[in-house]
């Protein structure tokens, strides 16, 4: 299977992956967009459907093995490093200018923790700044990755209350995880720990979304879990097509209902960065 | 680089495409020299199909470059009948020669008198 990487100068993400192919000693041709112009645009034509722009363009680089098309430095190097089994716990980054984010610690599979803890040394140690998400679960695979001090800032989302982990997040939450995961995410130099609205198929697989009361559960949960009605949480709602957006105002029942246990809570806009 | 150039042998919309009279009553329609060097490289154009009708201000086709997807913003309201299909495989015209090879569409106009700004007046907007 041949390699083709589609990069840009003087991008560190695609010199992250090609470091990462050449250690390896797999064999690729690598386009630049600019200076392979004609190759490149002809490319883009032929798979304009399924390449990614980021809100700066065109997201680079581009890695095409004959068979999957993938963007992302993260995505690329989880896809070269275990094929497909990654891509529960590597998602696309939001964040640009540097950072990397779409790394969730706590969706690894068994068996991948070497592969993901892999993954986040390679990305910084290339330059970038990670940002390591979690949701509670795996706190001993979150704890060896925040101890190679590789993540930059650590960000814990409560995605609900328990009950809701299975259909919200793909699997269980044991609360002595969520315990050590709040205690890790604290200690850590620059964390957020957030109480998410999520978005999820609902029994009959309708999009719904987490209830004020079941956020109240999940902020029960975690004030159980730390003991601290003071910690520090941001209600932050998951935007997604097919919902109305939540935002504002439709957030403070959200607020009230948290408040009860975790009397810091606070709504918090997502931001760019 | 060399200056941006408006002939004024067109009309032109604020929103950076021309206007020219074909000769047989109906109008080709581009892009603007400034608009080509704001995209740079053109890499892939989403253009209309014939038959289709825009009204003025909105955008008739997609221009794409590599850091950009920006809408083509139609001068003059009417019905395409020709679309530049050499654009297919060579977008890069619209760059190299945005006010020939580089065309978009060619529409016959709802009013051939509906307002538009001059050379002048659309260098003046782009130079401030």
């Amino acid at each position: 299977m041949s390699i083709t990487l589609y990069t840009a100068p003087d991008c560190l993400r695609c010199k992250i992956v090609k470091e990462f192919l050449a250690e390896r000693g797999q064999e690729y041709t690598a386009f630049d967009f600019k200076a392979d112009k004609d190759i490149f645009n002809a490319y883009y034509r032929a798979n304009r459907s399924a390449i990614y722009r980021n809100p700066e363009g065109v997201e680079f680089p581009i890695f095409d093995d004959g068979t999957v098309i993938r963007q992302g430095t993260g995505e690329i190097l989880a896809y070269l490093l275990s094929g497909r089994v990654l891509e529960a716990c590597v998602t696309r980054s939001e964040l640009l200018h540097g950072w990397i984010s779409g790394l969730n610690v706590s969706a690894c599979p068994a068996g991948q923790e070497d592969n993901f803890v892999t993954l986040v040394r390679l990305l910084a140690k290339g330059g970038l700044t990670v940002e390591l998400h979690a949701d509670g679960r795996r706190a001993d695979l979150l704890k060896r990755v925040l101890d190679e001090g590789h993540v930059s800032r650590m960000v814990l989302d409560v995605v609900g209350p328990a009950g809701l982990y299975p259909a919200v997040a793909g699997g269980e939450l044991a609360l002595d995880d969520l315990k050590q995961s709040i205690a890790l995410t604290r200690g850590y130099k620059e964390h957020l720990i957030r109480l998410v609205v999520s978005a999820y198929a609902g029994e009959g697989g309708a999009l719904t979304r987490v209830t004020p009361v079941e956020a109240a559960e999940a902020a029960k949960m975690v004030f159980e879990a730390c003991g601290d009605r003071m910690l520090p949480v941001f209600i932050e709602a998951q935007q997604v097509q097919g919902l109305e957006k939540l935002e504002d105002q439709a957030l403070l029942p959200y607020r009230s209902k948290v408040r009860a246990s975790l009397v810091k809570a606070e709504i918090r806009k997502p931001e760019a960065h | 680089m060399s200056a941006l150039n408006y002939p004024d042998d067109r009309r032109y919309h604020a929103e950076h495409l021309w206007a020219k009279e074909a000769g047989d009553g109906s109008f080709v329609i581009g892009i603007t020299d400034f608009a080509q060097d704001q995209l740079g490289e053109v890499i892939f154009i989403d253009l209309p199909e014939a038959g289709a009708h825009f009204t003025q201000g909105v955008s008739c086709a997609e221009i794409e470059s590599a850091k950009v997807v920006s809408p083509a913003i139609i001068p003059l309201s009417g019905t395409v009948v020709e679309v530049n299909t050499a654009l297919s495989d060579t977008p890069e015209l619209v760059n190299s020669d945005p006010y020939g090879a580089g065309w978009l569409v060619r529409i016959t106009a709802d009013d051939p008198a509906e307002a538009t700004i001059t050379a002048a007046q659309y260098a003046q907007l782009v130079s401030a």
